[in-house]
């Protein structure tokens, strides 16, 4: 009997508790909150995170704190696995690997298990050759390549399977090019591919055009094309791809999701205050400072975004693997 | 063609179907969990073949002899061995080693090698760099680990080839099939085993039965309630705590009982323990009375291996019998009344025809006028008083049988009666004045002066007829015990006549009385007019 009227008194403690945390939702966030860059400090993802975090606090949108968490490794899949079993005061930063892990079979894990909450900045990708190269636009290199493609050495960097070596398996794709047929020759990191680039090593190379920017404005090497859909700011004598007659813009994006199971409370919530962070002059100079490009897309934005990237994705893989 | 068929059907026995039954039961148990567990195996075993592909397509594109192989030929060697002790270890049927896409090193099942070489699925290991499983074929049934060689130059790491770890489904299928056969073994054991069991159930339960198929026992059944509910006897059957099993309408109606009394105790449900046939001494056949009815009881006990078990009571109704044999013997007694009556005029034409033999002619006559004319007053006395043409008959008969006893049987002249009403039945009649009238002439034919007197009335609401002798009377210790069965001063084999008279007077609801002294002795009985 005691039993019971133990097992009665805990149900109702517990309901009690449902209660007084329905009542609590209405004040969300009621901790701290917690952004998981997938990666080591020192990279995109790690710096999207301290930015985020850094424009939310100063101006005082989210007055709980703030931490970053760096959780490396997998190509991002350690921190979302992890985030896949938090609460929303835990969001985590993303990028299109989300999506190409899958695709290339290094994860289970799909943008929708998670629930997308924005679309936060873009880098855009860029092909660049040496001074004295004799390859002076876009056109020129590609068909060179189509005629003895082996003989053209390509630096990528860190891995395949990145957004700077998917664009490039894309545009290859655009001029007729068999994917297999590509020599990429594969660095460490974006520095060592462009070191590469100047001593020599490689005929061009695929990567952000922060990482190149600055030794153009130099002279040191010279960038033969952009994916952006507009000539970007400082570099107005880069032409995009699309001027050179591709039909062809590859967004290099960087966003944030939440758990799955989000209520709609909690996704507003989000929403509001990201779209409020991204209006910041504090957030505007971040992505100015980096070279980035302000990219806000909302969550149903997002999602339908996430979407559409995915089939593209999906159908550049594919055609590749066919051997176009 | 259908009878035959139905007869086919109904003669499967018992045996037969449980048998059957039991059999379907344990082969679709067996056949589903065989089943069941051959997909899962084979499931898992394909799971298994492909994480194994894939890993080792991995572990081998990362191993340095693998690797250097491509720069230095004279690494080959090693490399098949490293190859072969592959295919040794696990169970994969080949491995491939592309340089590029070319075919640099192969080792194991030329057939399965043959089914990559047209369409290596090596491409987006190629592109990039990707380790994955494919599964090829018609019917998907090989798999293919692959992984891209990504060798270290020092500064960069490039493409140079893939790993192909192949798999052959059918080589699994063939395994799941050979591990599944403990699994058929204990099947079929529990089978044999579930065919043996039900063999024994159903000999078993044959035995219970006598040996006797359920719709054999549900016929008899079915002709036992039937014969039983035909019995015009009663029947009760009880079992050995002499519960109520069984009562067939014929015992309901004896007994005045209705609805279900099964499982009942047999006193509640006769409302009486003081019967005879439920007592411990009780031998067969015995009479009884149960309300205005003779019953007959006899008793029978079930014996199951030498114990009782139950007891058989059987009820017959004797009542129809009785009436039966009362109104034989009154028409018996009418049957005397007229040879009485034949002998007494016989006597008197013996009487006429000598005193014509003799030519005495005028006493002749006169003779037959007084004859004549006495019959004639008598019968018109009777008639005058005596309306009632059932009771001037037996009055009538009983005449002759008075005079032929030389007992004068008179009318009392107060006599008068219209007519007896309708409930009042001749038969009935006959039993009560003929018995009470018998009974005084008797009383008094030994008498030189023996006279019976009949008085008749039909004033108020009763009719009344008093029968009076002047013989010795009844002794006074038996008075009170005349009206019992069996009770008689006329000897052994007799006694049922007042007792019968006693029984008509109550089934008409009317009232008998006696007095008797020594100088004669009076029976009165009285019988509503209305009932």
């Amino acid at each position: 009997m005691k039993k019971w009227l133990l097992i009665a008194g805990a149900t109702l403690a517990l309901a009690g508790c449902g209660n007084s945390n329905a009542e609590d939702g209405a004040d969300f966030p009621n901790k701290n909150v917690e952004i998981v860059a997938p990666a080591s400090p020192g990279g995109g993802w790690d710096l999207t995170a301290r930015s985020v975090q850094k424009a939310l606090q100063d101006n005082e949108l989210v007055t709980e704190n703030i931490n970053v968490q760096n959780k490396p490794g997998g190509g991002g899949e350690v921190g979302w696995k992890y985030l896949e079993k938090q609460d929303a005061h835990t969001l985590a930063v993303n990028s299109s690997l989300l999506i190409t892990n899958n695709l290339l079979g290094t994860s289970e894990l799909t943008h929708e298990d998670f629930t997308p909450l924005a679309i936060l900045s873009t880098e855009w990708l860029s092909i660049a050759v040496a001074p004295d190269s004799p390859y002076s636009n876009l056109e020129e290199l590609m068909n060179a390549i189509k005629e003895d493609p082996k003989s053209i050495k390509i630096g990528v960097g860190p891995a395949l399977g990145n957004n700077d070596h998917l664009s490039l398996v894309q545009l290859a794709g655009e001029y007729g090019i068999d994917a297999k047929d590509l020599n990429f020759l594969v660095y460490e990191g974006g520095g060592d591919v462009v070191t590469a680039l100047l001593g020599g090593h490689v005929d061009f190379v695929t990567t952000s055009m922060s990482e190149v920017k600055e030794q153009h404005l130099a002279g040191k090497l010279k960038i033969l094309g952009i994916s952006s859909e507009e000539r970007v700011e400082d570099l107005e004598d880069v032409p995009t791809y699309q001027e050179q007659g591709v039909d062809m813009v590859f967004p290099h994006w960087r966003g944030i999701m939440g758990p799955p199971n989000m209520t709609e409370e909690e996704i507003a919530y989000w929403d509001e205050q990201l779209a409020a962070m991204a209006e910041t002059e504090l957030w505007q100079e971040i992505v100015e400072n980096n070279d980035w490009d302000s990219y806000y897309m909302n969550s149903e934005e997002t999602s339908a975004f996430l979407k559409e990237q995915t089939e593209m994705y999906e159908s550049l893989v594919e055609d590749a693997g066919m051997g176009q | 063609m259908k009878k035959l068929f139905e007869q086919i059907q109904s003669s499967v026995s018992i045996q037969l179907k449980i048998l059957g039954l039991v059999t379907a039961l344990i082969l679709f148990i067996v056949v589903t969990i065989t089943g069941i567990f051959i997909f899962f195996e084979y499931r898992e075993d394909i799971k298994a073949a492909e994480k194994m592909a894939y890993q080792t397509a991995r572990a081998l594109s990362y191993m340095p002899t693998v690797q250097e192989s491509l720069q230095d030929k004279e690494d080959i060697p090693e490399l098949r061995n490293i190859m072969d002790n592959l295919l040794r270890d696990t169970n994969a049927s080949a491995v491939v080693m592309t340089e590029g896409e070319r075919f640099f090193v192969t080792a194991g099942d030329e057939e399965m090698i043959l089914k990559v070489f047209d369409h290596p699925p090596i491409d987006k290991a190629i592109i990039f760099g990707s380790s994955y499983i494919e599964r090829l074929g018609t019917n998907k049934m090989t798999l293919v680990g692959v992984s891209p060689l990504l060798v270290d130059y020092g500064d960069y790491k490039k493409i140079d080839g893939t790993i192909m770890v192949i798999y052959d489904g059918r080589l699994i299928i063939k395994s799941v099939i050979r591990e599944s056969i403990p699994i058929l073994t204990v099947s079929s054991i529990a089978l044999i085993v579930g065919l043996l069991g039900s063999f024994l159930l159903a000999r078993d339960i044959k035995k219970d039965t006598l040996g006797l198929e359920p719709r054999e026992i549900a016929f008899l059944y079915q002709e036992r309630k039937t014969v039983f509910s035909a019995l015009t006897d009663g029947m009760i059957v009880t079992d050995e705590e002499r519960r109520v099993r069984m009562m067939n309408p014929a015992a309901k109606r004896l007994f005045r009982v209705t609805g279900t009394v099964r499982g009942k105790l047999i006193t509640e449900v006769i409302g009486d323990s003081d019967f005879p046939f439920l007592k411990e001494g009780f031998q067969g056949d015995e009479e009884f009375e149960l309300g205005d009815l003779t019953i007959i009881a006899s008793r029978q006990h079930i014996r199951t291996e030498g114990r009782i078990t139950g007891t058989i009571l059987t009820f017959r109704d004797k009542t129809d019998l009785r009436k039966m044999s009362a109104s034989l013997s009154e028409t018996r007694r009418v049957t005397e009344d007229l040879r009485a009556q034949t002998h007494e005029y016989k006597n008197k034409l013996y009487v006429i025809l000598g005193l014509i033999q003799l030519n005495k002619n005028e006493q002749a006559i006169s003779f037959i006028r007084d004859e004549t004319q006495s019959q004639e007053n008598y019968v018109r006395l009777v008639s005058s008083s005596i309306r009632d043409e059932k009771l001037q008959a037996i009055i009538l008969g009983k005449l002759a049988k008075a005079s032929e006893q030389h007992v004068s049987f008179k009318i009392d002249p107060g006599s008068s009666l219209a007519s007896l009403p309708d409930s009042i039945d001749l038969n009935g009649l006959v039993t009560i004045l003929g018995n009470l009238i018998d009974n005084a002439v008797e009383a008094v034919r030994k008498q030189k002066n023996g006279e019976v007197v009949l008085f008749v009335s039909d004033m108020g609401t009763d009719i009344l007829f008093e029968v009076s002798d002047n013989g010795p009377g009844i002794p006074e210790k038996s008075i009170v015990r005349i009206f019992e069965r069996g009770i008689s001063g006329k000897g052994p084999g007799r006694g049922y006549g007042l007792a019968n008279v006693k029984k008509e007077v109550g089934l008409l609801g009317g009232e008998i009385e006696v007095q008797s002294n020594p100088e004669g002795t009076t029976f009165s009985v009285f019988l509503p007019k209305n009932r």
